[in-house]
């Protein structure tokens, strides 16, 4: 029995030895103020296997901040999240809202960046044909075409606006401790509104003196300690 | 339609005698000092149910320690009747405070607007029957108050005394079973901080911190007949490994004491003992990894049917008090299926309490129903004194065949738990740029809109030439004779006999650009190359005319006068806006 317990502390050891190699190489990259989403995406998966789910939905929340197209670090949010012990919590969406959201996280700030760029030009050409079209000719083509462009166009600002304003004022946060209360007010002694867990995640709406007002998925809100939390925004 | 109507008919009756019951329990209703109280609230409910996590009730004699909970849900069938149980169990983890009997107060639960209630439950503390007097836990002196004149530690008193006391939470344990030994610091003097400075170790366990309080919280408390303040120094938790005595750790520290100035005092804890009983040899299960404790288990599969090539999430959880580190986790048997090593998520506290969550990722191999086998595990549950075993139910899987359509699903599917997804292979890590923080990118934004800009801008002279061609062509003539008769007009403002020169030169440039006419060929050739653009007879004479008058002027040594030179400047003015009616064809 000794010669198992010992097999499995060793290999647990050295598990642990090689994740934790591997984690302060990434953490170093990180600390030099390097963002990429694959960089994320790897300290996330790091700390997972070190038993962080909080700090691992973190880090695929951030990855998926820069680039809300990785498919990796949004299928391991995913599964985080469907392990968690509050994930009655999240909402179940309606399904063509569900394909509407596959859509606008695949189109990534980037990707939306190059679109409008490219719906632009489209919309200009479309117009200088309106403009120089043969005024003696039926117009009715071009303008349907111009006008489809032009709607296309203001959807797609609309949308690349939206994107880069979240991108830069990002509110959620994620529980790292294993377990937290959700108080009334601003005060150890308020009265408790949930007992949320580890690696659930929130919108911060106000912060003040070590406590920040939460949002839960469910739309419940209260106060919780802000050390019990972090920022995807650092 | 019908159908739907029916299911909601025959389930009707069922919503509407949805049962919950709230039952409270206690591991023991008397106990001693050196025991500890296992508080239970469990929720039964055959639907699915929303509650708070209830605050730990507050129990008069006791201080709280902990809590874990737990859900489980599980359905029978039998014959054609379904039967559901959800159970929510919340466990709070009490120790004695001192002797006496108490009464734990009803629960009360909300449960949507309904309250329900537990019943109560009347509890005795009796004195520890530990064998050693120096580990026998002290009890509150009663109506004793922190302000007291008769403190132990007022100002008056100077001599006194200082020590640590060990308090294992059993005095009998298995061995592999975690045993919590909490240490005290007793004092009648001033002690205002304690150093900790190193703990003496002996032979027999392992050991982790459970507790370590960064403050000196104090009570007051008797002892051996005396009043005493105490406080929690820390709490260990050690793993014995081996059977017969086994003596806890000896804390050391210096107590910095207040006399009329302050003076340090070392100190060390008394020493305690623990018995360590071997694990009973009759009945050892066969799949026994070296699990002791109180635990509770709890089966739950991702998915019940999937497509060929997907991965289900089956998941076993373990709750309780036990030596989490210390025991193999169960293997599923054989299968077709392929089953992953158990990926194991911990919320444990010292390793001891809490719970471990294991999670098996499985593939089938094959299209059809597949049956994964129960899963076992067994441990040796030190309260009862007996080997335990929790097996899984069989659980039988419908696995689709793939298709292109099943490739899609996943998309929404994404929220269904399979597996982590492994880090990615990087050699090295650009840094992130954003376009719109790009020059390039407003740049070519710059180029587009300049482009409308200009495109625009052509399209509104083209209209303005279609709106009014006599003002439009008036303009044309303007513009050509500016880049073409530029310098021949400026010599006719200033009256000079150069007019005639430049004029010639400019007209000639200007109709070799407009027509194609090469400015090789001669004056008679070029006029003749008009001649074949279908252009008025009239305005070819009077363009000949003109040339030939400017080429008179060049060699004449007779000077024309200046209302002449104005006269053919507008001769020249004409000659042009006629050829720019004729628009720009080549």
């Amino acid at each position: 029995m000794k010669a198992i317990w010992t097999i499995l502390i060793l290999a647990l050891m050295s598990f642990s030895g090689l994740a934790a190699s591997e984690f302060d190489q990434l953490k170093a990259l990180e600390e030099q103020g390097l963002q990429n989403p694959d960089l994320y995406y790897n300290l996330g998966v790091t700390h997972w296997q070190l038993g962080e789910s909080g700090m691992a939905n973190l880090y695929f929340l951030r990855a998926l901040n820069l680039d809300s197209a990785h498919k990796p670090a949004k299928e391991n949010l995913n599964y985080v999240i469907a392990l968690s012990q509050d994930r009655d919590l999240y909402p179940q969406r309606l399904f063509l809202l569900q394909i509407f959201w596959e859509v606008y996280d695949f189109l990534s700030l980037n990707r939306m960046a190059l679109l409008t760029l490219l719906l632009l030009l489209i919309t200009v050409l479309s117009l200088s044909w309106l403009m120089h079209y043969d005024p003696d000719k039926e117009r009715g083509f071009p303008s349907l075409i111009f006008s489809i462009c032009l709607f296309m166009l203001l959807i797609s600002t609309a949308l690349l606006a939206v994107k880069a304003y979240r991108h830069a004022h990002n509110s959620k946060a994620v529980l790292i401790q294993s377990q937290a209360d959700l108080r009334a007010e601003a005060n150890p002694k308020a009265s408790r509104v949930a007992a949320v867990h580890e690696a659930l995640i929130l919108i911060v709406e106000d912060s003040r003196e070590g406590w920040s007002l939460v949002r839960l998925p469910d739309g419940k809100s209260g106060w919780i300690e802000s050390k019990a939390i972090r920022r995807v925004l650092p | 339609m019908k159908r739907y109507l029916f299911l909601t008919v025959m389930l009707l009756p069922m919503l509407l005698l949805a049962a919950v019951t709230v039952t409270a329990s206690v591991n023991k209703t008397r106990l001693s000092l050196a025991e500890r109280l296992e508080y239970t609230l469990e929720i039964k409910s055959d639907s699915s149910i929303s509650v708070t996590e209830p605050s730990p009730p507050s129990i008069e004699l006791f201080s709280f320690v902990n809590m874990r909970s737990s859900s489980r849900s599980s359905t029978t069938m039998s014959g054609f009747k379904v039967d559901t149980q959800h159970l929510r169990s919340y466990v709070y983890y009490y120790i004695p405070q001192k002797e006496g009997t108490t009464t734990i107060p009803a629960q009360e639960i909300r449960i949507g607007n309904k309250v329900y209630s537990s019943s109560e439950i009347v509890v005795t503390v009796v004195k520890s029957s530990s064998k050693s007097p120096a580990q026998s836990s002290p009890g509150l002196a009663p109506g004793f108050d922190f302000d007291d004149p008769d403190l132990p530690w007022s100002a008056s008193r100077i001599a006194g005394s200082t020590t640590i006391l060990a308090y294992p939470q059993r005095q009998k344990v298995y061995k592999g079973q975690p045993a919590v030994v909490s240490y005290y610091l007793y004092t009648d003097q001033m002690v205002r901080s304690f150093n900790l400075e190193g703990e003496k170790d002996y032979l027999g366990y392992g050991k982790s911190d459970y507790e370590a309080p960064t403050s000196l919280e104090y009570e007051t408390v008797s002892h051996q007949g005396k009043r005493f303040q105490r406080a929690l120094i820390k709490r260990l938790v050690l793993l014995p490994n081996e059977t017969g005595e086994l003596q806890a750790p000896v804390l050391q520290g210096r107590a910095r004491i207040y006399e009329f100035g302050y003076l340090n005092q070392r100190v060390s804890s008394e020493p305690a003992w623990l018995e360590v009983l071997p694990l009973p040899k009759d009945g050892v299960p066969e799949d026994f990894g070296g699990a002791v404790g109180s635990f509770e288990v709890s089966e739950d599969l991702s998915a019940q049917s999937i497509n060929l090539g997907e991965a289900i999430t089956y998941s076993l959880r373990i709750a309780g008090q036990g030596n989490f580190n210390q025991f193999a986790h169960p293997q599923f048997p054989e299968s077709s299926a392929q089953v992953s090593t158990p990926m194991a998520i911990d919320r444990v506290n010292a390793g001891v309490e809490g719970s471990r969550t294991l999670y098996y990722t499985i593939i089938p191999a094959q299209k059809g129903n597949y049956v994964l086998p129960s899963l076992s595990f067994s441990w040796f549950d030190p309260d009862r004194g007996v080997y335990r075993n929790f097996t899984g139910k069989k659980h039988e899987i419908q696995v689709k065949g793939a298709s292109v359509v099943s490739y899609f699903s996943s998309l929404l599917e994404s929220g269904k738990p399979q597996s982590i997804r492994p880090m990615l292979s990087r050699h090295s890590y650009p840094a992130y740029q954003s376009h719109l923080k790009q020059f390039w990118y407003w740049l070519i934004v710059a180029i587009i809109l300049a482009f409308g800009i200009f495109s625009a801008y052509l399209a509104w002279q083209k209209s303005r030439g279609r709106r009014n061609p006599e003002v439009y062509n008036q303009m044309r003539a303007d513009k050509a004779l500016k880049k073409y008769l530029d310098e021949a007009s400026e010599a006719a403002r200033m009256l000079s006999q150069d007019f005639y020169t430049l004029a010639e030169n400019g007209l000639l440039r200007y109709l070799a650009e407009k027509y194609g006419i090469s400015n090789r060929l001669s004056i008679p050739e070029k006029i003749a190359e008009l001649q074949q653009k279908q252009i008025a007879a009239k305005l070819i004479r009077d363009t000949e005319d003109f040339i030939e008058l400017c080429e008179k002027q060049r060699f004449s040594p007779e000077k024309r006068n200046a209302a002449d030179i104005m006269d053919d400047y507008h001769r020249l003015r004409q000659i042009v806006l006629a050829f720019s009616k004729r628009g720009a064809v080549k």
